[in-house]
């Protein structure tokens, strides 16, 4: 065992059975002494220190591993580190009461009260981070983001500037400055540009910096650079399959592939495209919505990675409908089986067209 | 669909759910998922096992053995025996009004969506966690490979329930739902800090006076061989400890 507990509780609830009949008063010295020692005695076997503190009618327990207790800034790095910001508060709020110019954990309290949400409060902890350490770039940049997120543009460019006055190759403070400029009543694209593209070159595994780039491109001039913003997008897709970002990027691929798309068929309805949503209606006719669940799910995931389809040489295969399909096919499909579940849903690619065409030309069975 | 290399450990359990119950297995990650992982398990109608979990969860292996041995209890009873549990609407509505009685600044529709909330979460409490502690049981017993996930897991589940006695919504939730909550987060800590031989998991219960309750819950895990224990069973047990055996309403599974 060597994680950090922490937790809270009522003083009324604690079991009165577990104290001497003389010292049940709740929130006298004596229930307080001997409440601290129960919790004492139940952790006195792990190696580590119990903290008791009483506070408006709670009981605050916090049990730190000694390895904690040796080394208390490698615990809560570890913490944050894995995303664990619930549990690294309340340490960070501790090692600040011990010293309150304590720099790190400023910036580390106010990094995870801005990633929590709790932007005033994070943005104060920031401010104070760059009092103790005026020349440290970083805690700028921090200050600069959660202003960002309080949509206070004129704070968050005022710290973000600094950051970059400080240390010109802040790759942070540079990508935040890009988003900036897009987020800015006035849009600044091309300032946008400039600094986006100096964050990607630094941050060379950096999704977010390619997502907002490529995004920007796409803003600026969509024909125009399709090619490079496209390039971008699978980037982030490689880099984080998983991540929110790889949606947003799903979503500029589809951007990008429906200009193709309508290029290809020059405006007119595709008959390909009809032609495969007629068989998708013929298909799942008669099918319930649990049996048709599952088949737009298999495809709506393989759609995840981005479906190539203005390219008709590559073949996809489906476990729960036997066959080579395109992805231009399953996209078919998919817009259909979705239209079946629920008329209100969407596949997000744009063949209402085709589809419209092939309600037209299909005859149901009954 | 998902390309994880798992553990043996858990590709055999897998392996055994599609053998035993004759659907396929598909895995899902889902990065919208508010939870590590979730099941759906197939039926006639939906002839596919569904298990979604979010691709960072940790101790993923863990996480989709438990799922997967959650269906693999449902399909080693005869068809005839198989029942899922379901909630009966009076008791929703009755919590649903409680809910009402105890905010009166919420209008009816938030007091209805806290109040459903609120029933669905502990129904659901009550239909995974007393056969949850069967399943992890059985996975200590039969997957010694999962065991270190299974001990991050089990620990990391006790010190988020913990919160549960911060006594925040004490005055704002029906009584019969903060205290059927408390009773199994305190079974389910109870259990852990046996399984695990980590003692410190269950103080925070035993300070608040929850010992004499969660090992009460426990007692019909324990009471009988492993191997023995019907899930409708244990789950109705630990439904009349709690007040709440009359919410469930047993039907057949389809």
């Amino acid at each position: 065992m060597s994680e950090p507990i922490h937790y809270q509780i009522d003083e009324t609830a604690f079991d009165p059975e577990q104290l001497p009949a003389d010292a049940r008063t709740v929130g006298s010295a004596s229930f307080r002494s001997h409440v601290k020692a129960f919790f004492e005695r139940q952790y006195g076997g792990m190696p580590g220190e119990t903290t008791v503190s009483f506070e408006n009618g709670k009981i605050n327990v916090t049990w730190m591993p000694r390895e904690a207790d040796e080394n208390p800034a490698a615990v809560i790095m570890r913490l944050l580190e894995t995303g664990r910001y619930s549990e690294a508060a309340p340490l960070l709020e501790t090692a600040i009461q011990a010293n309150p110019r304590d720099h790190q954990s400023l910036y580390n309290l106010g990094m995870v009260y801005s990633d929590m949400g709790r932007l005033p409060e994070a943005m104060g902890l920031l401010r104070r981070a760059t009092e103790v350490e005026p020349e440290n770039a970083n805690a700028w940049v921090a200050l600069g983001i959660a202003a960002l997120r309080s949509k206070d543009n004129d704070a968050a460019r005022a710290a973000l500037e600094h950051a970059i006055s400080i240390d010109g190759d802040n790759a942070f403070a540079l990508r935040s400055l890009g988003t900036l400029c897009l987020m800015d009543k006035d849009k600044d694209i091309d300032r946008a540009l400039q600094f986006l593209r100096r964050a990607v070159a630094l941050l060379r595994t950096d999704p977010v910096s390619r997502l907002t780039l490529a995004q920007a491109l796409i803003e600026q001039n969509p024909e125009q650079n399709a090619a490079e913003a496209e390039a971008l997008f699978r980037a982030v897709l490689a880099m984080s399959p998983n991540a929110e970002v790889a949606k947003k990027a799903e979503a500029g691929l589809t951007v990008i592939a429906q200009a193709k798309f309508r290029g290809e068929a020059d405006g007119d309805i595709r008959q390909d495209a009809t032609q495969y949503c007629l068989d998708a209606l013929d298909r799942f006719e008669g099918m319930d919505r649990d049996t048709l669940l599952p088949i737009v799910m298999e495809m709506a995931t393989l759609g995840e990675g981005g479906l190539p389809v203005n390219d008709p040489s590559k073949k996809f295969e489906l476990r729960l409908l036997p066959g080579e399909y395109t992805a231009l096919h399953i996209v078919c499909m998919l817009h259909v089986g979705l239209k079946c579940i629920d008329p209100d849903l969407d596949s997000g690619f744009d063949i209402s067209r085709e589809y419209a065409a092939a309600l037209a030309l299909h005859t149901p069975r009954n | 669909m998902s390309q994880h290399n798992f553990l043996p450990e858990t590709e055999n359990l897998l392996k055994r759910l599609t053998e035993q119950s004759g659907y396929p297995v598909s895995l899902v990650d889902e990065p919208s998922l508010k939870i590590p992982a979730t099941g759906s398990i197939g039926t006639t109608d939906r002839p596919i096992h569904i298990i979604r979990f979010h691709p960072d969860a940790r101790s993923l292996d863990y996480l989709i053995a438990v799922q997967t041995s959650y269906a693999l209890r449902l399909f080693s009873i005869p068809p005839e025996r198989r029942f899922q549990l379901s909630a009966r609407t009076d008791s929703r509505e009755q919590i649903v009004a409680e809910v009402g009685r105890l905010n009166p600044r919420f209008d009816a529709g938030m007091a209805r969506t806290l109040g459903e909330q609120l029933f669905d979460g502990l129904m659901l409490q009550a239909r995974s966690c007393p056969t949850g502690i069967v399943v992890d049981l059985c996975l200590y017993r039969d997957c010694p490979g999962l065991r270190a996930q299974q001990r991050d897991s089990l620990t990391a589940q006790c010190q988020q329930n913990v919160n549960c006695l911060s006594g925040k919504y004490d005055h704002d939730f029906p009584k019969l739902i903060v205290n059927g909550n408390r009773a199994m987060n305190a079974a389910h800590a109870f259990f852990a800090a046996d399984l695990l031989q980590l003692p410190h998991l269950a103080v925070p219960y035993r300070a608040v006076g929850l010992e004499k309750t969660a090992l009460a819950l426990l007692e019909a895990v324990t009471s009988k061989p492993l191997d023995s224990i019907d899930d409708r069973e244990l789950i109705t047990a630990w439904g009349a400890q709690l007040g709440i055996e009359d919410w469930f309403a047993w039907l057949p599974c389809g």
